[in-house]
């Protein structure tokens, strides 16, 4: 395994954005929307690309360094707090590779001029895409890491993240103490928030033994949680 | 033919702006909310009427298909431009004082928190109901939505949270709103809230989207 720090910067075209997902995520089915939204979307669409400065980037844990349990995740010295939400996930690892990524300040930016534009419907489409778009770059760093793992002969878990699971999103603060500063650009505020706004943190499990678990959301008592919510549609 | 106050409120209804917009699309080359309200302001009929009886039942109309989860976000956003194209007719009423607003509410996002979609949507549905609204941003202090009350006497204020770790500040926010003025009622939102954390943290009401609360605020005025 590769225990170092590990940078990209993906290529835009390296990424899957899929404009239904965007049209699905403002709530429409794609052929009840609105040509009008469809079309504005479709511009929007085309011209973030130019806005995103992609980061995204992780560290493997030594596994001498890492232990879980029921209630707890540690690293070095380093106590997690978690429940059987994560843990269930983590039961047959070996060690995490802690990654966040990134779609830089500029993308804010652009969001922003909208707003200052007064130009609520483009603001809320860039919004949307931004958050397609870095999800998207989340699946590229699980790929990233999958592939990595495999070629050593082992499994990964799915991605888990601080506020998603009963994980308190205020563990951001220990899980970005183990990163370089600034890592990936991203910086943490008091509360824990990450900025740029369109930035997405957490751990994935990697082991010779791992299974990929489904996320534990029928006993999760969080009903706002949009993880919960994808689940039961999906039923 | 419908009577112009009609056409008006499927403008508002369908987003239609102006006569170039381009949706919906059976009203394509059609006047928008725009001309429409010019010519009924020319022909005589009175501001708060064009508010009341068209813009208004305009948005109720799609703010009933919102909440019956018929059309989305995007689909308040355009009929709130639309609005916001009849508004820029009627507002020398307003300012001479012959038409009035439903009220005041200053909207901000709690201090620590930079998530500004949510109560930017809420203001853009607010001002679309017809309520003049004064927007703190975000990462705002409670001093910040103090001194805005003083300023907006008789204002209600909304707060919006991203995160759980944000959201605690908003009861720092409620108390030094009720120190300022007992009588204020403060509404929260946003996606970790609950309708038991905003009785916790004294607050008049949580409502999952912006709809809710201008419902509410119809039938308790
Ligand atoms: C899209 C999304 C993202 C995107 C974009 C985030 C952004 N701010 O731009 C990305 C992928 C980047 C992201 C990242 C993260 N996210 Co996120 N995300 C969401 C998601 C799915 C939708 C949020 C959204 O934009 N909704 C659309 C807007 C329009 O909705 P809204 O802001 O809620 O506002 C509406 C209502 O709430 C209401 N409203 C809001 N304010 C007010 C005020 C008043 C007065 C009223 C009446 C109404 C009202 O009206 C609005 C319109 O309907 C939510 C889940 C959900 N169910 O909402 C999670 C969610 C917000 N995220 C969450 C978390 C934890 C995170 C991360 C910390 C995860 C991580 N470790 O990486 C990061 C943090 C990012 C950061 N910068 O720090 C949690 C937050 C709860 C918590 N545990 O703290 C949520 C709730 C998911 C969950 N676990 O249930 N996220």
């Amino acid at each position: 395994m590769n225990y170092d720090i590990n940078i990209f910067a993906p290529q835009y075209e390296e990424l899957n954005v899929q404009i239904e997902n965007i049209i699905m995520r403002m709530g429409y089915e794609y052929s009840e929307c609105p040509e009008e939204i469809i079309s504005v979307t479709n511009q929007l669409f085309r011209e973030s690309r130019f806005h995103v400065q992609l980061k995204a980037g992780f560290r493997i844990i030594e596994p001498r360094e890492f232990a879980a349990s029921k209630k707890e995740m540690v690293i070095g010295d380093l106590t997690f707090l978690i429940d059987r939400m994560i843990s269930a996930h983590l039961k047959k690892v070996d060690t995490i590779a802690i990654f966040v990524c990134s779609l830089g300040k500029e993308y804010d930016k652009w969001i922003r001029s909208f707003y200052d534009g007064n130009d609520g419907l483009n603001a809320y489409i860039a919004d949307i895409i931004g958050s397609e778009t870095v999800e998207a770059a989340a699946d590229w760093i699980e790929e990233y890491i999958r592939k990595a793992s495999e070629a050593e002969g082992c499994h990964i878990t799915n991605r888990l993240s601080p506020g998603y699971c009963n994980w308190h999103v205020s563990e951001q603060k220990k899980l970005f103490s183990l990163l370089p500063e600034s890592f990936c650009g991203v910086a943490l505020t008091e509360s824990a928030l990450m900025t740029p706004i369109k930035s997405v943190s957490g751990i994935i499990g990697i082991g010779a033994e791992t299974k990929k678990l489904d996320y534990q959301c029928h006993i999760c008592s969080i009903d706002h949680c949009y993880m919960k919510r994808k689940s039961t549609v999906k039923k | 033919m419908n009577s112009i106050l009609d056409q008006l409120s499927e403008c508002i209804e369908f987003g239609k702006a102006d006569i170039n917009s381009k949706h919906p699309p059976h009203l394509i080359g059609k006047e928008g909310a725009s001309e429409l309200t010019k010519t009924a302001l020319e022909s005589g009929i009175d501001a708060n009427i064009i508010l009341n009886q068209a813009l208004m039942t305009g948005m109720q109309r799609i703010g009933d298909k919102f909440s019956r989860g018929k059309a989305f976000i995007p689909n308040l956003l355009i009929s709130a431009k639309a609005m916001n194209a009849a508004m820029k007719h009627l507002k020398p009423y307003f300012d001479r004082g012959e038409a009035s607003l439903k009220g005041t509410i200053v909207v901000g996002t709690v201090s620590g928190d930079l998530h500004d979609i949510g109560k930017n949507i809420v203001k853009m549905v607010m001002e679309g109901n017809g309520w003049k609204v004064v927007d703190l941003g975000v990462d705002v202090k409670p001093e910040k939505f103090v001194e805005a009350a003083e300023q907006n006497p008789g204002c209600i204020v909304g707060l919006s949270a991203l995160l759980t770790t944000t959201m605690l500040n908003m009861e720092g926010v409620v108390k030094a709103l009720k120190q300022n003025s007992d009588k204020i009622k403060i509404f929260v939102g946003g996606a970790p809230l609950s309708h038991e954390f905003a009785m916790k943290i004294g607050a008049e009401a949580y409502f999952p989207e912006p709809y809710g609360l201008v419902k509410y605020l119809s039938s308790n005025n």
